[in-house]
């Protein structure tokens, strides 16, 4: 059976062509060889020849040469295309050189690291000789922690056990740091926002350590396909670095199917769901004996799709153990076992989450179904990338949902195609991030008088922590004065220490997730539903003051909605800039929200079944603001009604637009609109930051407006539905009869579109 | 610092406002909100001076006490290992710090150092006045360091010493190592049966019959050092030296108390003696453990004090017995626990693995296991651990006996 015969029964269905939007072949590519670099170690040479390896591919052979010269360099490496040899190679022929040669890896998560280790233990066991490698994380035991600093000659960690456990204690690592030559960031693309802005600071901290042991290490990164690749690593690591993007892997040719479930309400624009199409494809291929991985974007997706298909496929293959389902909370020896049963082939399907988008070991397979876009079209090519044969032909489909990006992505497959848009944005200098690490970074090693720490005002800091009695100046340096650890107190991962536990009381007090302090009161507030990976949970009491959310699951047919009274005070404007008949901004915004009341909305009649109110203080943010002005002479030729919806509608879209430009999730971003602007009193539509002071994300919007503009124009023409549904600008109950009429025309307006979409 | 963005701008935007505080004076005099006070004179704590080393001067407060205590070490080095030599010359070592939390940013400002000098007792401690000053301050804990015979510290091993370890990395320095001995881990062995805890304070009241007036509590410690640093005021120190002092005159009494403690046992309360009964065990005193874990079973026998422990100490005598091969005292004194104890259950477990395997009597040895198993099916505590532990017995003892037994069985069936 073959992947060609599952293709014709897909595409024999005249249904299925007829909602395709794109049927593409990305053509086979050739592998090209380098040859090992010159003086590589014949150890290593051997060890890789006993694994089958060789010689190299290019890109291997390009970033281990420049790593080898002891230059920085960031390699860009799809889907299993031999990335680890782009680090390991360099770091284990140092190690032969010189015994004493140590190297740190850094990996977003501790799965990772545990993967990568066992890769790392097989060619190093090959090269029979004595190097250590060892995962330090917050799960290594305290007996083993001692033998690690003093011997791993490789340290496997993560960013979160480098800030806390490693940094603040560096002379207990004295060993580590005095000879470390390597640092190798892997999956550098998950270090984007608030997460790398943190990394970047983190970084500034390693340096300072590894100068005062006169250590100068080189930084290996490695990314996935994004727009920045250079860019981003030079903005984390404060270093200039090299580009290697040449990929040598091969690649066999690949089908790529865009498809669009057809709509069954046309008013509603309620298309046939997503999950069902996914569910009927991906069977269409594991019934013709084609190894299948599906992605769904949530557990309780992935849960789903497991079971419909291990139901309609038990007869066929025997055993439902064949289709393993795979998501973070399955225990790490389930995981190895469902890995290795896909690359022996013993697994003939996995439905997944995005963790197996990174850069797990699974090998290659015939068939991708992508059940909904993953966010980033980074995250597609990578799931995209685990179809792939290095011989022989393998396909991939994406179905849409109806969510407005989805609805963009399919209806524009040209932009997937082109040239991916995608940034990976980080601000190191958001003052309060930097300041928070400037802190730990005085912990570690007093600061020296006009010591440079990112671009901050560092005297000025150091003065308020004065005042504050956390440093205290002695001679010429500036000392940690506190009996606190600092380091203690900084999360890397969410955007603010105030973050709102939720904690669900019926399983043991588990936190089920967290939830920043300014959303919370809209999403938290008591008698709330809040939805978590697709479960619903009632919110029974909200603490506002030890920041928790007390919920329990529960099963209901309805939905909450909170008022809110938003407000948005626009106090400094950096840039401005005419965007054809209207303007566009950015700068620096204070928004206010006030929640009011609350409704209980039925699901599908979206009747009002209830109301109460919401009591909780008025939260104000601080932040950076991308915005959209309307002059008055413009506004004038609309009615006032029609403008409010309309201005609505122009906020849903734009913002759920930036997300995809900016690599961001939906909840980085805050959409809100006026009729009567506080600071000049015309319309305007904004998008705002939610972690105060921003990261980046509003100044990138303001420099790529333009293309922001059109995208976002062109999801709403290209949306079939009539006045407005959840794909384009929101449904008509929102935005009112004439509200997508008058969001197009008001984005025509701002990108002089008119001409090219017509 | 702050979590507001724009309150931490303001306060940005006021300090750039501000005259610049950090600026040198026209007379270079240092800014009275900190500022290098480089050389010339500092400010001192009452009593101190100011010592020169190569690395700049520090602070140092020094006092000598006559000492006519008995300064006897045969019973500490035949116990500990310790050299008699390294022992008649300890350095007693206490830090005060800036932090519990540990970590680089934790820094050692007052090390109180104690040593024999003639007939007496000299004490030192070192205090950083400032933290420029902290290589000289190294240097001069250093010196004393490289005369000690043996490092005698109270919970040293895991705190102070690696605190100044960290100090030495980040100043650049080394010491030599000399032989540590921490009294924490000694009084634990010894008095945790009668404490509570083995806090430095706890012992002073109970061991030693010393109690402090006017105390300083060491939470409140680091905050005087700060207040020195910042405000400069003398008096915020005066508790914080005297209170070093107190611990370091504390080892220095219990030092000598554990000499005598390990050298006799005149007047010793019976848990001390069953510590140091376990103390000696582990050390490999097995014919010493045993004497005295005899004589605190007479004495228990003869209804002595010791209700709270004595199960723990019939195991323990049991147990080494039985090591010694001695097995037959090892059977009554656990037959002993087994009709006695609430918890008769570890003497039962004890009892009948000597019983198999000593006595060769398992079916002794099963009858024990079988009446311990239905006590404890009734009992108001259960402990799965010995429930799981009497059940593996009994089969195992059930399946042997069944084999021999069976032909037995049968004849006189």
């Amino acid at each position: 059976m073959s992947i060609e015969l599952a293709l014709d029964r897909l595409l024999v269905q005249d249904e299925f062509r007829r909602h395709l939007t794109l049927d593409h072949t990305v053509p086979a590519r050739p592998a090209r060889y380098a040859g090992f670099p010159g003086a590589l170690d014949p150890r290593l040479a051997e060890a890789l020849a006993a694994r089958g390896i060789s010689r190299l591919y290019t890109h291997q052979a390009e970033a281990a040469a420049l790593a080898l010269a002891g230059k920085d360099v960031v390699v860009v490496t799809p889907t299993a295309s031999g990335k680890t040899a782009c680090y390991n190679l360099p770091v284990l022929q140092a190690m032969l050189r010189d015994p004493e040669t140590r190297a740190l890896y850094l990996f977003p998560t501790k799965a990772l690291a545990q993967d990568q280790l066992a890769e790392l233990h097989g060619l190093v066991g090959a090269l029979k000789v004595d190097l250590k490698t060892y995962t330090y994380d917050g799960d290594t035991p305290v007996s083993a922690r001692q033998a690690i600093r003093q011997a791993g000659h490789i340290v496997v960690t993560n960013p979160d056990m480098l800030h806390t456990g490693v940094l603040p204690h560096h002379t207990r690592w004295v060993k580590l740091f005095a000879n470390l030559r390597y640092v190798v960031i892997d999956e550098l693309h998950a270090y984007r926002g608030v997460f790398g802005s943190h990394l970047a600071n983190v970084l500034r901290r390693l340096w300072r350590v590894c100068a005062f042991y006169d250590s100068h290490p080189v930084v290996i990164c490695c990314s996935a396909t994004i727009a920045n690749p250079k860019e981003l690593a030079e903005r984390l690591t404060g270093r200039p670095i090299t580009l290697v993007d040449d990929n040598g892997a091969p690649a066999g040719p690949k089908r790529l199917l865009f498809y669009n479930p057809p709509v069954i309400n046309r008013e509603l624009g309620i298309r046939r769901s997503s999950t069902l199409e996914s569910q009927r494809i991906a069977e269409t291929f594991l019934r013709a004996g084609v190894q299948t991985i599906v992605f769904g974007r949530t557990r309780l997706q992935v849960e789903i799709l497991l079971s419909y298909l291990q139901q309609s496929l038990a007869n066929r293959l025997g055993q439902s153990g064949t289709i393993r389902g795979y998501r973070g909370g399955y225990l790490p020896l389930q995981r190895r076992e469902i890995e290795h049963g896909l690359r022996d082939g013993s697994v003939r399907g996995v439905v997944s989450t995005n963790a197996l988008e990174l850069g797990i070991d699974i090998g290659h397979l015939d068939a991708a179904v992508l059940c909904g876009y993953p966010g980033t079209i980074a995250s597609a090519w990578q799931q995209i990338g685990r179809a792939g044969r290095r011989r022989g032909a393998a396909a991939a489909v994406y179905v849409a949902s109806s969510s407005p990006l989805d609805q963009y992505l399919v209806n524009h497959p040209e932009y997937f195609l082109g040239r991916d848009p995608e940034q990976g944005l980080i601000d190191p200098d958001n003052l309060l991030i930097l300041s928070a690490h400037l802190q730990a970074a005085t912990f570690e090693l007093p600061l020296s008088n006009g010591e440079a720490f990112g671009q901050a005002p560092v005297a000025e800091l150091l003065r308020i922590l004065e005042e504050d009695g956390a440093v205290h100046q002695a001679g010429d340096a500036w000392h940690w004065s506190a009996d606190a650890f600092p380091a203690e107190g900084v999360s890397l991962r969410s955007a603010n220490a105030d973050n709102v536990v939720i904690v669900d009381v019926t399983r043991g007090a588990r936190v089920v997730g967290e939830m920043d302090q300014f959303s919370a009161p809209t999403f938290l507030h008591e008698e709330a539903i809040y939805l978590h990976e697709g479960a619903q949970y009632h919110v029974d009491r909200l603490d506002w003051e030890e920041k928790k959310a007390y919920v329990r699951p529960v099963k209901v047919d309805y939905y909450t909605d909170a008022n809110l009274a938003v407000s948005i005070k626009v106090l400094e404007t950096f840039a401005s800039r005419p965007a054809e008949q209207l303007t566009v901004h950015h700068g620096e915004v204070r928004v206010t929200a006030l929640p009011t009341i609350f409704k209980k909305i039925r699901f599908h009649t979206h009747e009002n079944v209830g109301s109460g109110p919401i009591s909780l203080p008025e939260q104000q943010l601080h932040t950076t603001a991308f915005w959209l002005e309307i002059p008055a002479e413009v506004a004038r030729q609309f009615p006032r009604p029609a403008m409010q919806g309309a201005l609505q509608g122009v906020a849903n879209v734009v913002s759920q637009v930036s997300c995809l430009f900016l690599m961001c999730d939906a909840r980085d971003l805050g959409a809100y609109s006026e009729t009567r602007a506080p600071h000049t009193g015309t319309p305007a539509v904004f998008v705002y930051e939610r972690y105060p002071g921003g990261v980046g994300m509003s100044a990138r919007l303001f420099e790529t407006s333009t293309a922001v503009i059109v995208a976002a124009h062109d999801l709403v023409l290209s949306c079939g539905c009539e006045s407005g549904c959840p794909s384009c600008v929101g449904p008509a109950l929102e935005v009112g009869e004439e509200g997508k009429a008058v969001a197009l025309r008001l984005l025509e307006l701002a990108a002089l579109v008119t001409a090219a979409a017509q | 610092m702050t979590a507001d963005l724009v309150a931490l701008r303001e306060r940005i935007a006021a300090i750039t406002a501000r005259p610049r505080a950090g600026a040198p004076s026209p007379f270079g005099f240092p800014s009275p909100s900190g500022g290098g006070q480089g050389g010339g004179s500092r400010r001192l704590p009452p009593n101190c001076t100011e010592e020169a080393t190569p690395f700049g001067t520090v602070a140092v407060r020094r006092e000598w006490f006559p000492d006519d205590g008995s300064q006897e070490v045969g019973a500490l080095s035949t116990c500990l290992g310790f050299a008699p030599d390294e022992l008649r010359r300890p350095l007693f070592l206490d830090t005060e710090t800036t932090g519990l939390s540990g970590g680089t940013g934790t820094v050692a400002f007052l090390v109180g150092l104690a040593w024999r000098e003639g007939d007496g007792l000299a004490l030192a401690q070192y205090f950083l006045c400032d933290f420029d000053q902290e290589q000289a301050l190294l240097w001069a804990v250093g010196q004393c360091i490289s005369q000690a015979g043996v490092l005698v510290s109270y919970n040293g091993r895991s705190f102070d010493w690696p605190l100044l370890q960290t100090r030495l990395v980040l100043q650049r320095a080394r010491w030599p190592s000399p032989p540590h001995l921490d009294l924490l881990t000694l009084a634990r062995r010894i008095f945790r049966p009668r404490l509570p805890d083995c806090a430095l304070q706890t012992i002073e009241q109970s061991v030693l019959d010393l109690h402090r007036a006017d105390d300083l509590p060491g939470s409140l410690i680091p905050s005087r050092y700060f207040a020195w640093l910042r405000q400069g005021d003398p008096r915020v120190l005066g508790p914080v030296f005297d209170h070093n002092q107190q611990d370091v005159l504390s080892m220095v009494v219990l030092l000598a108390r554990f000499e005598a403690l390990l050298g006799s046992s005149n007047e010793m309360h019976p848990l001390d003696r069953f510590g140091r009964a376990r103390f000696l065990e582990a050390r490999g005193f097995q014919v010493e453990a045993i004497r005295e874990y005899q004589h605190l079973w007479r004495e228990h026998q003869a209804g002595g004090a010791l209700r709270a422990t004595r199960g723990a100490l019939g195991l323990r005598l049991a147990r080494l017995l039985r090591r010694e091969g001695r097995w037959q005292e090892a059977r009554l004194v656990l037959e002993e626990c087994w009709h006695t104890q609430t918890y008769p259950y570890p003497a039962a477990i004890e009892l009948a693995k000597l019983l198999e395997h000593q006595a060769r009597d398992p079916a002794a040895a099963r009858r024990i296991v079988s009446e311990a198993l239905r006590l404890l099916a009734v009992a108001v505590v259960s402990n799965a651990q010995w429930r799981a532990d009497l059940e593996r017995r009994q089969q195992r003892l059930e399946r042997r006996l069944g084999r021999n037994e069976s032909p037995g069985l049968a004849l006189t069936g």
